[in-house]
């Protein structure tokens, strides 16, 4: 697809796709694989990310959604989906 | 945070000083500097380190920088994390009601044991009748009761499986490095040469030792990984082993038998597929409870974490806690003291993964260990019973009995 830039311009560049979700960003901080993430990708071993990241990806989260969350629910929460459903961003 | 007091004193004062991350600290600090000679944790959020009198006021100024430090960097992501209790069991108060440093200097003067050196103490006839009458009861919970294959390893190992096993980044200041003289003849005869002059051991500089390639071994388990490097298990496996350990705690922390810089360990490790792992630790762990039954002991075993190192402390430790990797027995003395006797661990496919020890399937194995450090459930037992053989559970009798008419 070729873009008409607002200089009249033309550039050959692919669609963008949309940004990816914040859960996902900040998850992909500490993942090997970059986002966008599946719902039920499984966040140690589909994205590979290792235990002793866990808790600065639990502050991490707190940050970004300006929320305090709970220990026991965080450490069950092992997908995407679980942790979008942990800091309310239901996807 | 503050820090203040007398010229032979630090007092750091913090509110987090409380609980776990004040026996940590309290560990770490005397790391700080030669000059530490002790430290204390005399009421809840407050570390007092007593410095040696000869320590230089430029040298107090760093231990005190070096502490306040330590602490802000322990205390940065720390994040408390209550575990579970495993099983509880109430038996009789404390028959001594002392804690590790006087119940230390009564066996001394009762003759059971003779302190070396720091962390290192000569045992008489009867603690050692005692450790043995324990350790034998450990091999029956090892092979009778959980199948385990007797093993033996080394008093070494290599440093770079210390390394793989992750233990140097995690437990630097606990290795303990062995080495030798350089092989050189001229180096060797000057070494000789003054130790054959002087009244105490020198070390001349010309002969400073190699550096090190191998260590003490902190742990049994470590070299069951280092024995299984690059292999393929095709099925569960479960081997026990005895060993003596070395952790470094700092000089001045190692003043009695609950803190030994050398210790026997009798160990219990499992490797293979997860579903084998999980119930060979609920086996031990089932073990361990009908162990602390027939010692009739007052125990607890709940979570707990490993002492990391300061900058990998809050993170490792939250997830050790998080994933209950880690289940320790700690067995009350006296004085509010309770001593971590024995510790089940769960150590998912770490060891697998860093040894490239594999299943039939190609996966990495998934391994956790047992393990019993025998001199301190021996000195929790005598806090608990007391030095008295005739107030003693009749099993461990026995079993001393039986080993004294073998040895005739």
């Amino acid at each position: 697809m070729i873009e008409v830039e607002h200089d009249g311009s033309a550039s050959g560049r692919e669609p963008q796709p949309a940004p990816a979700p914040r859960v996902d960003q900040v998850v992909a901080r500490f993942a090997r694989v970059a986002p966008p993430y599946a719902r039920e990708a499984h966040l140690y071993r589909d994205l590979g990310i290792e235990s002793v990241q866990v808790l600065n990806l639990l502050f991490a989260l707190e940050a970004e959604f300006a929320l305090s969350l709970d220990d026991q629910r965080f450490i069950r929460a092992t997908t995407i989906g679980d942790l979008s459903r942990l800091v309310g961003v239901e996807r | 945070m503050s820090a203040a007091g007398g010229i032979h004193s630090i007092r750091v004062a913090r509110a987090e000083l409380d609980g776990e991350l004040g026996e940590v600290a309290g560990k770490l600090a005397y790391f700080a500097g030669a000059g530490v000679v002790g430290v204390r944790r005399p009421t809840p959020g407050l570390l007092e380190i007593d410095l040696d009198p000869g320590t230089s006021a430029e040298a107090r100024a760093a231990i005190e920088r070096d502490v306040l430090a330590l602490v802000a960097r322990l205390a940065a992501g720390y994040r408390p994390l209550p575990g579970r209790t495993l099983f509880e069991r109430r038996a009789a108060a404390p028959a001594l009601g002392i804690g590790a440093e006087a119940l230390t200097t009564r066996l001394v003067e009762a003759g059971w044991a003779r302190r070396q050196g720091p962390g290192a103490y000569a045992f008489g006839p009867r603690f050692v009748a005692l450790v043995e009458a324990i350790d034998a009861r450990l091999r029956r919970l090892a092979g009778a009761a959980l199948g385990a294959t007797e093993r033996a390893f080394p008093p070494l190992i290599e440093a770079d499986a210390l390394h793989r096993a992750g233990y140097l980044a995690s437990f630097p200041q606990s290795v303990t490095f062995v080495s030798h003289l350089p092989a050189r003849l001229d180096a060797i005869e000057r070494f000789r040469e003054a130790n054959a002059r002087a009244d105490r051991f020198v070390l001349p500089a010309e002969a400073a030792p190699e550096a090190p390639v191998e260590c003490l071994p902190p742990a049994v388990c470590y070299h069951r990984f280092r024995e299984l490097a690059g292999s393929t298990l095709d099925a569960g496996s479960m081997i026990t082993a005895r060993g003596a350990c070395f952790r470094y705690e700092a000089r001045g922390n190692m003043r009695d038998l609950g803190r030994l810089w050398c210790f026997q360990m009798r160990e219990v490790v499992y490797t293979g597929d997860e579903p084998f792992v999980r119930d060979a630790a609920a086996r031990a762990a089932r073990e361990l409870e009908a162990l602390v039954a027939e010692l009739d002991l007052t125990a607890s075993c709940e979570a707990a974490a490993d002492p990391f190192f300061v900058d990998v402390f809050a993170e490792k430790r939250w997830a050790q806690r998080a994933g209950e990797r880690k289940l320790e027995l700690r067995l009350p003395l006296g004085e509010g003291e309770t001593l971590a006797a024995a510790s089940i661990n769960a150590h998912e496919d770490f060891f697998g993964r860093a040894f490239a020890v594999r299943r039939a399937d190609g996966a990495p194995i998934t391994s956790g260990c047992t393990a019993f450090g025998l001199e301190r459930l021996a000195l929790a037992f005598l806090a608990q019973h007391g030095l008295d053989e005739r107030g003693w559970p009749g099993g461990v009798v026995a079993s001393m009995e039986q080993r004294a008419h073998a040895g005739r």
